[in-house]
């Protein structure tokens, strides 16, 4: 169960048999899974921050916001951030632009020209992620032809990248030799930036667009030496 | 005790009463947390009924091969019903909430409302909420979440489940706050 999963049901994005699945899942399990409240007011705080996609936020405010105990409960989140995160009274482009050509010309021409070579930087270079669609894989004991269990992701993702946290099967103390290859549908192996990593976890993430359709794999080694291999399987929605 | 709570608790477990009120307890939690999932208002109501349902039915001699499956079945259906449940006290408190959106200083407004639970929390919880929705993004918020959780030395998922819990607590405070203003 990953938190796009839950996402994807509470928008009412699965299927009707996709979504009584879910439900038999959670139900299955001794406890109504809190991992559900945690997503969902991720989902609320996402909604709050503007970070949907203009897909989702319609989604959101049509087919999440449809009860009151539902909206009671945004209103409250909003309430909350209010006092966590206040937001700072910003003024206009129009009223900093004004303000700033009153000012005397010299150091303006100078900050002008920095301004101007920061957006030419900013441009031109590669932009990281910052949106992250998160699952976390555990490591395998079966291959990839054996049909191995695997976490499912669906495509597309809302946000630019999806972020794999891998479990390590135990704690390690030294993980500055771990290495993580990845390998597509297509068989293609290509070498993955680990973008964190800990004595429990190695966190890795994968461009939205490099995802299609199918099964993958990914190998973690610790000096060359492979240390066992994570499935997880990328499906279109059905819309 | 009534008759279809009854014949639930013996369906739930014929020789063993105890046990039999813990798997109805379990049941009742479960249902709750579908219930809230679905966004029902009263939640303990839509579940009292769900199970009030499942033990007349039973008492009927309806087969019930997967008790779990049974109550879900029976709860997906109080749903479709668009039961009672989104009741009055709900569509008060979001009166109450939408109506105080708009208000100025001097009222009395949800966001005082809020603070007035925020402060009332332990101050290591506040720090924690703080701590935990510092307004990062994407990469950076993950990774500061993770740093909190190594300082504070628990899971990741236990972190997000205690601030899960924290904020729920805030959302019913909130809502028997407001209620003193209805």
């Amino acid at each position: 169960m990953t938190d796009e999963r839950i996402t994807a049901y509470l928008l009412e994005e699965l299927t009707e048999q996709e979504s009584e699945q879910f439900e038999e899942q959670c139900f299955a399990q001794d406890e109504w899974p809190e991992q559900l409240d945690a997503a969902e007011q991720e989902l609320i705080d996402a909604y709050l921050r503007n970070e949907l996609t203009s897909d989702r936020k319609r989604r959101f405010q049509e087919r999440y916001l449809t009860t009151d105990a539902r909206k009671a409960r945004v209103l409250a989140a909003e309430s909350l951030q209010e006092i966590l995160c206040p937001v700072k009274p910003r003024s206009t482009w129009s009223e900093w632009l004004k303000a700033f050509f009153q000012r005397p010309l010299v150091p303006q021409t100078a900050i002008a020209a920095l301004v101007l070579v920061t957006v030419v930087i900013v441009i031109l270079a590669p932009r990281s992620p910052r949106t992250f669609t998160q699952i976390e894989l555990a490591m395998s004991s079966s291959d990839r032809a054996s049909g191995a269990q695997s976490e499912k992701v669906s495509l597309p993702l809302s946000t630019e990248a999806l972020e794999i946290h891998l479990k390590l099967p135990e704690p390690s103390a030294d993980t500055s030799g771990y290495t993580v290859q990845w390998e597509d549908i297509n068989g293609q192996v290509r070498e993955l930036q680990i973008v964190s990593k800990d004595s429990q976890s190695v966190v890795v993430s994968i461009p939205a667009n490099q995802l299609t359709p199918g099964k993958y794999l990914l190998r973690l080694s610790n000096n060359n030496d492979v240390i066992g291999n994570y499935y997880f399987r990328a499906e279109a929605l059905n819309r | 005790m009534n008759q279809h709570f009854s014949s639930l608790l013996t369906f739930l477990c014929a020789d063993d009463a105890d046990e039999a009120g813990r798997r109805y307890l379990r049941l009742h939690q479960k249902l709750e947390g579908y219930f809230r999932t679905r966004g029902v208002a009263d939640t303990s109501a839509a579940a009292d009924e769900t199970l009030d349902r499942a033990g007349r039915r039973i008492a009927e001699g309806s087969e019930v091969p997967n008790v779990d499956n049974f109550c879900l079945g029976i709860a997906r259906f109080i749903i479709k019903e668009g039961w009672r449940f989104n009741t009055r006290e709900s569509t008060a408190f979001l009166q109450f909430l939408e109506q105080h959106e708009q208000s100025t200083a001097e009222q009395i407004d949800r966001f005082s409302l809020m603070k007035t639970c925020f402060e009332e929390l332990p101050q290591y919880d506040r720090t924690l909420l703080n701590s935990y929705c510092v307004a990062l993004r994407g990469q950076a918020r993950a990774k500061h979440r993770r740093e909190l959780a190594e300082e504070l030395g628990v899971t990741v998922s236990a972190l997000r489940i205690r601030v899960t819990r924290l904020r729920q607590g805030l959302e019913v405070c909130l809502k028997k706050l407001s209620r003193n203003h209805w």
